[in-house]
């Protein structure tokens, strides 16, 4: 047996550079204040002002940035991420957070169905694509992709298009976990349940009483296993989906 | 080291089966490192496992049992809650122990019923114990160690190797369904190659493995901490696969 510290607790990202996508609020607000307050620097991008977060991650100690980014635009991604990198240091890690998620049905229209993919799912792509080869070429990447119970389960209020998103994040996150292992980049999702934020507030939301946790998670039951999974601590996984929803659906 | 707050573990009792060595003693540690004191039983003496914690500021006691015997499954958790201030609470509990060994396809009777009736049976053992006291903790967490083998078969165990493993899923799921009302978590891990002495001299390629290596008892037992802490109070019945990227799940 070995006398030496395990990885243990004192873990920090400090060092790191992050980038989050979806920043400004919600799921992407809270990961971004849980890196930050584990010693990373933290790049905000987002289509709505990230000010907040970004002065909130400075009070943690954290240095941040925001930017404002429509993340369904290749070259603006692009912009942002080789302008954190100016700003903040060579990025090793990425959440990919940004989303949509209009109400909509099995057919919502193929106007809506491309809104929703552009921003879901080429969001996601435009960001790997920007920080990926910085990571391989370090040998250090640590990306999260945020899906949702949706990928698995439907949605029923959501159109088809969210759901299949959301689906197709799984399939885009294993691709990169495989081929980017060899570089020690890794590459996990993880898959909310129904978590109560500004996205969604206009939309009805499933009694409590029918979750085994018997309550809706809150942006803050997020970050923790966000950060879990960008740190050390999960230096050996790779290409999972992480349920946290309360015990909605019970999966791999 | 100073945990961060919503890993620290302060002032929680946990009690770790298996805990003499492997994935169990490093989970001991790591639980222990972050503040909760541990028991730590095993069929062998885990006292190397208590020296380890202590020499890093842990705290913990150490406890004989065998998961093959009811009886003595459910005086080792009373034991382990007995170490709780007010004496009947437990608000970690980490399943590690398990037995494993190359048989045959066709698995004889005796090893079928050793093996399923200690992995899945004492396990089921463990947690019924437990249950109550978990409860008592109001915000208990119950991590059970599974196995990729579950998913996948196996080269290097028999059958009832993996067929007890995959069982436990079926229980984790039962107990998370079933615990979320009393606030109870209970999750699974399913490592893949670790280098334990529990699969020492078995033929592992590194080279096969998507990262590159082997895992380490710490790649396994950081996770449990983890889901053993606040920070995972939204996560429950899930199985968490750490494995270097060779199965996704």
């Amino acid at each position: 047996m070995r006398a030496s510290a395990p990885v243990a607790s004192a873990a920090s990202l400090a060092g790191h550079v992050a980038v989050v996508s979806g920043g400004a609020r919600g799921i992407g607000a809270a990961i971004a204040l849980a890196l930050a307050g584990d010693g990373a620097a933290v790049a905000v991008l987002d289509a709505l002002d990230a000010g907040e977060t970004v002065v909130a991650a400075a009070a943690l100690g954290a240095r941040s940035r925001g930017w404002m980014v429509d993340v369904g635009d290749e070259a603006a991604c692009l912009d942002a991420a080789a302008a954190a990198e100016a700003a903040l240091g060579p990025i090793s890690i990425l959440v990919c957070a940004a989303g949509v998620m209009p109400r909509g049905a099995v057919d919502s229209g193929l106007a809506q169905w491309r809104a929703v993919l552009r921003v879901n799912l080429d969001g996601a792509r435009h960001l790997v694509a920007a920080c990926y080869p910085g990571m391989e070429a370090r040998g250090d990447g640590r990306i999260l992709l945020v899906s949702s119970v949706a990928a698995r389960q439907g949605g029923l209020l959501a159109g088809a298009e969210y759901s299949a998103s959301k689906g197709a994040l799984l399939a885009f996150g294993r691709h990169v976990a495989r081929n980017g292992a060899a570089r020690n980049v890794r590459c996990n999702i993880l898959s909310p349940g129904v978590i109560e934020t500004a996205m969604n507030a206009d939309l009805p939301k499933p009694d409590p009483a029918v979750l085994p946790a018997r309550r809706l998670g809150a942006p803050g039951d997020v970050a923790g296993p966000a950060l879990f999974l960008c740190s050390d601590q999960a230096s050996y996984i790779t290409g999972v989906d992480l349920p946290v929803n309360g015990g909605q659906l019970f999966y791999p | 080291m100073a945990a961060r707050p919503r890993d620290d573990l302060t002032g929680k009792v946990a009690l770790v089966t298996g805990a003499a060595s492997g994935i169990g003693a490093a989970t001991a540690l790591a639980l222990a490192v972050r503040g909760a004191h541990v028991a730590c039983a095993d069929i062998k003496p885990a006292a190397a496992t208590l020296e380890w914690l202590r020499a890093s500021g842990g705290s913990g006691c150490e406890i004989t049992f065998d998961l093959a015997d009811r009886g003595s499954v459910a005086r080792a958790v009373e034991k382990a809650a007995g170490e709780a201030r007010g004496g009947a609470c437990l608000d970690i509990l980490v399943c590690a122990a398990g037995i494993g060994f190359k048989g045959p396809l066709l698995a004889a009777d005796a090893d079928w019923d050793r093996v399923v009736g200690a992995n899945l049976t004492g396990t089921f053992a463990t947690l019924r114990a437990a249950w109550p006291h978990l409860k008592a903790a109001g915000q208990g967490r119950a991590v059970i160690v599974t196995s990729m083998g579950a998913y996948r078969g196996g080269l290097h165990f028999g059958p009832e190797y993996n067929a007890s493993k995959a069982g436990l899923i079926g229980l984790a799921r039962h107990f998370a369904l079933h615990g979320g009302p009393d606030g109870i978590g209970v999750n699974a891990v399913a490592p893949g190659f670790i280098a334990t002495p529990f699969v020492a001299g078995l033929p592992y390629d590194a080279d096969a493995i998507p990262l590159g290596r082997l895992g380490e008892p710490e790649d396994v037992a950081e996770p449990i901490a983890f889901l053993c802490s606040p920070a995972a109070s939204y996560v429950t019945g899930a199985v968490l696969h750490i494995n270097g990227g060779v199965f996704f799940g």
